[in-house]
């Protein structure tokens, strides 16, 4: 599902040059959970954007779903990124001014599904997070964890090849964290999808089929 | 009897009180003739009573009464026989009495009269018929006339008695404007003929309502006309009618039509025919035969009959008699007149209907023809009738 | 664009309505002025346009002369000798009403019976039934006024004044629809009457003609051939369009003023939009997370601006229209006291002044928001973003910025003084100067911060925070800096133009009036007079007790190549060089060859025409046209449209008038001044004539002054209110952008007053940044206004006074502004409790 090779990334701060990632190759086959592990300013979060297609590497090749994306155009990698790419943030990121509907609704109207289509897939979805009836309620109004729950449903709605997550439990309570968490493992799996997530926490980082552990810029591949 | 135009020039002098001034938007142009409005001729001479005239000097101005006119009409022909007909009118009327203009002011533009001028000439054998109209304020000597022989114009047109003292002196009627012109010469061929009493010619029951009116019968012309930028030299003969006066018509006239003709046999014939609004001619209708010795008879409304035979409808929808059954049984005189052209009718600020005319018939059981003019008034839909004064 | 973006957009307005509020209402406001200033502006000039050609109906050409006019024996020579047949006669003046002396009435003499040709929308037709032709004619003093003025009912007799004489007229008619086109305030009389009225028989104010046709040349050249030395042929649309001419300089000023009440407006769209995208800029992440594209987003922003700007500009027209009624009145008056007689009934609405408004507002806003929208595709969609990576560019691009900022500035004011760029190239270089000192606002807030680091020490933990948020905030900070300062630049230039100008005035009353009393015929206004008096009279007057002397002048107006020129012809003894200051190095010089029949000509003359000292002026006379001398140019504020003087002795030489305009008395005491005056008004029955003192006359002067200029203080408060609503929103913005840190604070011990002072602190820093950016500016502004503008639109040099009390006022208006902007955020910050702001996300 995705590949990369020979990743590079590096940025200009004050007139010098900082390597974030160096030569960082990597799989993750469909399907799979992989945990992208390592301590804070590592590199994760990069390695993530570039992936997303966010940002573009100054070497190396990265492959999603079979398209190699470090040579598309920014807008082509947006459109990629709208299509096949749903994510899961720490701080949720849900749109504060739509309702928690309207939030799920929007990555279906981004891929051009039709209302009455959408509607009921919308529905379905609350229905499986258990806010079935907070459809009409604005972000602001739910509390961490219910947000987190909405951003998993929009990050799932419009059927993704591949779920990227940074840190989805780091802004809420261990408990409030499981919950979620084994929503999302248990969400996907059924799916059938693939998903990176990029955690600092042990225990998370163990549900993974895998670990990439990023040190000093480079990959290490885990297993377990 | 030439009320008729007294009633133009009074229609067109429009001398309203106070009480009555409000302007509007421009209607359509063309006043009624026989529209007079509430005229006061309190400060104006009248003609009441018999008046000496004296020539040259009644052939100039008499500033003293309100309206006045100068009226030549003429039949002409060119070099190759073609024959025209040409009519060149000078109209004064005054605005106020001469003593009320004296406390006006001292302006140059000041001035007591209002001149209008008429041209027209018709082409018999083209069927062509054209006219000018203009006007111009009696002051800065744009307009006017002289007090002691014939001398009157309107800016360049003009007509101008050459030799100022002679009584029969010849006349230079010159006149032109945008393609018409005129430039003529008149010798007189008969003297003054005085009209109605020894001149004074009633208009209406009331005495006071009448005219000084008298007609010079035949002129010798020759000279130029200029029609669609030719130049013609022409000869012919012509007729002068004068007629000055101060009151205004009768109430129930609605029009009239006035007949001139010279006869080839060296008689003059001019009738006048006032109609009323009943459609009834008005019994102060009268006309005058000049016989060829120059002998005056005066004829009045009963001893003469006309009878229109034929009309013709103008291009506004106006319809107009167009030929006629004269009959003058006291001269046993009977004559079949008719246009020499259908359309003569002058349409600027007033619509009538004046042209050249021939005639065919017998005096006295001998044939008799001639030619003259014809001039026909109030023929408009329903003008108003005149209010009594 | 997907509906949902949409509804992003619209929600996040709702929940800021104070935003859009602002936004909506700086838009209107700069709207308003802009239209309402190109409405009263095209009022006044359609009005006059609209009588002009009432007046002139048909005619082609028109024959005029100078204010003696053209003799009746012209018009008879055209009608009966050239044969021209579309000529009509005009005799025009002015009268004043007797009830009402400072109203006048055009006085239109005509023929009615040459009019046909030339003008027909009189609405009346002299052979209608209902035109009182008679009356007209015959009477003197007979009139027809338009319909519905009370002022002349139908069968009214009106006392009136002319030249200090009284008349009576007397109302015979109506005309219907006379306002309509534009003869509502015209009397229309026989060319008789209006003659003896106006008191001018014998002459014409004009011939108008319609030379048209095939024969066109060959009339003109016969016209030309039969007229006099003193009148001219002159093309009827020609003439009206010197006429405008005149008014445009006035105009263009006030336009300019307008557009820069716009431009403080777009500043506020160009703030509002910038916060907006600010705030959410984590929106912003997320949503180009989603898969938004970039331009996508900018798309979002746009449709947020135009509606903004949509809704900010059918209320700017609406107000502007209501604002144009109003602004109307003062526009004409200023053009009735300077330029010609107009009256402007009703507001005139050219669907292209609407458009160009409507354009101007929704193209500024969009402008506006370019900038903010760019920035808002350049959000990243990066999961974990910094600020700091904003600010730090905005810091380093704050010095490229002065550096252009201050080439901006350098070629703005090079553009401006150059000679050839004309007015418009001074208002592009007005305009480059602006812009560019609003790129140095990044510098101007870097270098309070750096001087109010002191502060720390002197106002605690508040004075420090707010000197450090400066820099912290400099892109906000620097756009609200830049918009209060451009403000009070205006303030600052306009109140130093409007000062300069007065007190030139002043000066210049203050040596031009030397005399004690000044003498002149009670008359209309607009209207060349003569005093009505005879030698036996002024004889009297020179002779009464108390009067040591007097002079008198002469105004005249001549018809010359480029329009009406005046004429002032003095008797020159040794006061003039007194009253008549000249330019340049050798007043005696010039003096003395004026003494010996040489010209002066006024400043505002000199810099139209190009003429100068040693050149010739060509001055029609009644036996042709003669070349004068030019001894020199003296500086006059009397008009814009520039005079030249004579000597009596010179002007007797050419002119057969010995008419008097006016008399000034010098007398022995100042005492005597009542006596003299009444004396003299005694002296000089039956006419009218007021006498008036020096201080008087100069009251009047400056009144008139004053009343000129109201418009620019209205303009200039509307200026003031649009910049405070934009300073407004920009503290706002700031302060509520760095709530959560607020909070924080209050979190870690900040207590609410403390509160109060960091921010009350921060907005006098920006007052005084904005101070700092605005007093040179302002200098700057009224030096080009005053040195350049001015003197290209109106010819005059003025003193540029630059007194203390403008600073002050501007520095307390800055940080006054400021301060008043910082109370409403101030509350708010102080109110909201630490807890909700740290939850927010």
């Amino acid at each position: 599902m995705v590949r990369v090779q020979g990743l590079g990334k590096s940025y200009v701060e004050a007139g010098a040059e900082h390597v974030i990632l160096a030569d960082v190759d990597g799989e993750i086959a469909a399907g799979e959970f992989v945990a992208l592990v390592g301590r804070s300013g590592s590199g994760k979060s990069t390695l993530l954007n570039l992936i997303a297609g966010i940002d573009r590497p100054d070497l190396g090749e990265i492959w999603v779903g079979g398209s190699r994306i470090d040579t598309l155009s920014e807008r082509e990698r947006t459109l990629f990124r709208r299509a096949r790419v749903g994510f899961v943030f720490q701080f949720f990121n849900l749109i504060a001014t739509l309702t928690v509907a309207e939030n799920l609704q929007l990555p279906l109207e981004l891929v051009g599904r039709t209302r009455g289509d959408a509607d009921g897939i919308v529905a379905g979805l609350l229905e499986e997070i258990g806010l079935a009836d907070r459809g009409a309620a604005f972000p602001d109004r739910l509390s961490g964890g219910e947000q987190q729950r909405v951003a998993i449903a929009r990050a799932l709605v419009h059927d993704p090849d591949l779920i990227i997550a940074d840190e989805p439990t780091g802004n809420l309570d261990l408990e409030t964290g499981e919950q979620v968490l084994g929503m999302l493992g248990r969400m996907v799996r059924e799916r059938g999808r693939t998903m990176l997530m990029a955690t600092h926490s042990r225990e998370v980082a163990a549900r993974a089929d895998r670990r990439w552990r990023i040190v000093e810029g480079r990959l290490q591949d885990e297993q377990g | 009897m030439h009320s008729w135009r007294r009633n133009l020039i009074l229609s067109f002098a429009l001398v309203t009180t106070a009480c009555g001034g409000d302007v509007s938007i421009p209607q359509s142009r063309g006043v009624a003739i026989t529209e007079v409005l509430a005229g006061d001729a309190t400060g104006f001479a009248r003609a009441a009573g018999p008046h000496e005239f004296v020539f040259p000097r009644d052939h100039g101005v008499h500033s003293d009464f309100r309206t006045e006119w100068w009226y030549f009409t003429g039949h002409v022909q060119d070099e190759s026989r073609r024959e025209y007909g040409f009519q060149l009118t000078f109209f004064r009327s005054a605005l106020a009495p001469p003593s009320k203009l004296e406390a006006a002011g001292d302006s140059a533009w000041r001035a007591n009269d209002v001149w209008m001028a008429h041209l027209a000439i018709g082409d018999f054998n083209g069927g062509e018929f054209v006219s000018r109209e203009r006007f111009a304020r009696g002051a800065l000597e744009l307009a006017g006339a002289s007090a002691t022989h014939l001398d009157v114009w309107l800016e360049d047109w003009q007509a101008t008695a050459l030799r100022p003292d002679d009584p029969s002196s010849p006349v230079r009627l010159v006149a032109s404007e945008d393609g018409v012109a005129l430039d003529l010469v008149l010798q007189p061929l008969r003297a003054p003929l005085l009209q109605g009493d020894e001149g004074l010619s009633q208009k209406g029951s009331r005495p006071g309502n009448a005219s000084y009116y008298y007609s010079v019968t035949r002129w010798q012309t020759e000279g130029t006309l200029g029609l669609a930028g030719e130049t013609l030299a022409v000869d012919g003969t012509a007729w002068l009618d004068r007629e000055w006066s101060s009151s205004a018509l009768e109430s129930g006239q609605v029009g009239w039509d006035w007949f001139s003709l010279q006869l080839d046999d060296g008689s003059d014939l001019m009738l006048y025919l006032m109609r009323r609004a009943d459609g009834s001619i008005d019994p102060t209708s009268s006309g005058s035969w000049l016989s060829p010795s120059g002998q005056v008879h005066r004829l009045d409304s009963s001893e003469f009959a006309v009878l229109p035979t034929s009309t013709w409808m103008s291009p506004g929808g106006v319809e107009y008699p167009s030929a006629w059954q004269l009959e003058v049984s006291a001269l046993d005189l009977e004559l079949e007149v008719a246009p020499q052209l259908a359309d003569q009718e002058l349409r600027g600020t007033f619509r009538y209907w004046e042209g050249g005319v021939r005639a065919v018939g017998t005096r006295g059981g001998q044939p008799v023809a001639g030619r003259g003019f014809v001039e026909l008034t109030g023929y408009e839909d329903r003008p108003p009738a005149v209010p009594d004064r | 664009m997907a509906r949902l973006l949409r509804r992003t957009g619209i929600r996040y307005l709702r929940r800021h309505p104070w935003q859009f509020v602002l936004a909506v209402g700086g838009v209107a406001l700069g709207v308003a002025v802009a239209v309402s200033v190109a409405l009263a502006t095209a009022s006044a000039t359609r009005a006059f346009v609209l009588t002009n050609e009432a007046l002139t109906g048909t005619a082609t050409h028109q024959i005029v002369a100078g204010s003696e006019g053209l003799p009746d024996e012209l018009y008879r020579q055209l009608r009966v000798e050239v044969g021209v047949r579309a000529a009509a006669p005009v005799v025009e003046g002015f009268v004043a009403l007797a009830a009402n002396p400072a109203r006048s009435v055009r006085l239109l003499g005509i023929d009615p019976l040459a009019e046909g040709s030339i003008r027909n929308q009189f609405g009346a037709d002299p052979a209608t039934r209902d035109f009182p032709l008679g009356e007209l004619l015959s009477e003197s003093g007979a009139v027809l006024a338009a319909a519905g003025d009370e002022r002349f009912a139908l069968g009214q007799s009106v006392p009136v004044l002319v030249d200090g004489r009284q008349v009576q007229l007397h109302v015979v008619g109506a005309v219907r629809g006379a306002e309509d086109s534009g003869l509502g305030d015209v009397l229309l009389a026989d060319i008789a009457t209006a003659q003896e009225v106006l008191g001018v028989t014998g002459r014409l104010s004009r011939i108008d003609l319609r030379l048209d046709g095939v024969d066109e040349d060959d009339l003109v050249r016969r016209v030309q051939g039969i007229l006099p030395a003193t009148a001219r042929l002159v093309a009827a649309q020609a003439r009206a369009d010197t006429t405008v001419q005149m008014t445009r300089a006035f105009e263009l000023n006030l336009q300019a003023m307008s557009l820069l009440a716009m431009l403080c407006g777009l500043f506020l769209i160009y703030n509002t939009m910038t916060f907006s995208v600010v705030q959410r800029r984590e929106q912003f992440g997320a949503l180009r997370a989603l898969g938004v594209t970039r331009a996508e987003i900018l798309r979002l922003v746009l449709a947020e601006a135009t509606l903004i700007g949509a809704v900010g500009t059918v209320l700017g027209v609406a107000g502007g229209i209501g604002l144009g009624n109003g602004l109307v009145r003062l526009v004409t008056r200023t053009i009735n006291d300077l330029y010609f007689v107009v009256t402007v009934r009703e507001l005139a609405l050219p669907p292209l002044t609407i458009v160009t408004g409507v354009v101007l507002g929704m193209g500024g806003t969009l402008l506006a928001a370019l900038i903010p929208a760019a920035e808002a595709t350049r959000v990243s969609a990066r999961l974990a973003l910094t600020r700091s990576v904003l600010e730090e560019r905005a810091l380093r691009t704050s010095p490229r910025l002065a550096a252009v900022g201050v080439g901006g500035v350098a070629a703005g004011f090079a553009l401006a003084r150059w000679s050839g760029g004309g007015l418009a190239g001074a208002f592009a270089g007005l305009l480059l100067i602006v812009l560019g000192a609003a790129l140095m606002a990044p510098v101007a807030v870097r270098l309070v911060a750096v001087l109010a680091a002191p502060l720390g020490r002197l106002a605690g933990a508040p004075g420090l925070m707010a000197a450090r948020a400066m820099t912290a905030g400099l892109s906000r900070t620097a756009v609200a800096v830049a918009a209060l300062a451009i403000a009070v630049a205006v303030i600052v230039g306009v109140g130093v133009m409007v000062t300069s100008f007065r007190m030139t005035l002043v000066n210049w009353l203050g040596h031009t009036l030397q005399a004690d009393l000044y003498v002149s015929p009670v008359s209309p206004r607009g209207q060349a007079a003569t005093l009505p008096l005879d030698p036996a009279q002024l004889a009297a007057v020179r002779a009464a007790p108390g009067v040591q002397r007097t002079r008198s002048i002469r105004a005249v107006s001549l018809e010359t190549e480029g329009g009406a020129t005046q004429l002032l012809v003095v008797e020159h003894d040794e006061p003039d060089r007194q009253a008549y200051r000249l330019r340049g190095d050798d007043p005696d010089i010039a003096w003395q060859s004026f003494a010996d029949g040489a010209v002066l000509v006024s400043e505002p003359y000199a810099e139209r025409r190009g003429v100068a000292a040693g050149d010739v002026v060509t001055l029609p006379t009644p036996s042709g046209a003669r070349v004068f001398a030019v001894a020199g140019v003296f500086y006059s504020y009397a008009s814009d449209r520039g005079a030249v003087m004579m000597t009596r002795g010179v002007y007797d030489l050419w002119w057969d008038d010995p008419g008097i305009s006016g008399l000034s008395v010098y007398l022995d005491s100042p005492e005597s001044a009542q006596a003299v005056a009444e004396f003299t008004r005694n002296a000089l029955r039956p006419a009218l004539v007021s006498v008036i003192s020096n201080r008087e006359l100069r009251e009047q002067s400056l009144r008139v002054f004053d009343r000129t200029f109201l418009i620019t203080g209205v303009l200039r408060t509307l200026v003031t209110m649009v910049a405070f609503a934009g300073v407004l929103g920009a503290i706002l913005a700031l302060q509520l952008e760095r709530a959560r840190e607020h909070g924080m604070l209050r979190a870690t011990g900040f207590t609410p007053a403390q509160l109060w002072q960091t921010v009350l602190w921060q907005s006098s820093l920006i007052g005084i940044a904005a101070a700092i950016l605005a007093l040179p500016l302002g200098w700057l502004l009224a030096w080009v206004m005053i040195h350049v503008i001015n003197k290209r639109s109106f010819g005059w040099t003025l003193q540029m006074t630059v007194p203390a009390e403008v600073l002050w006022q501007a520095l307390l208006v800055a940080v006054g502004a400021a301060l008043i902007a910082g109370i409403y955020p101030a509350a708010r910050i102080a109110r909201t409790p630490p807890a909700i702001v740290l939850r927010e996300d």
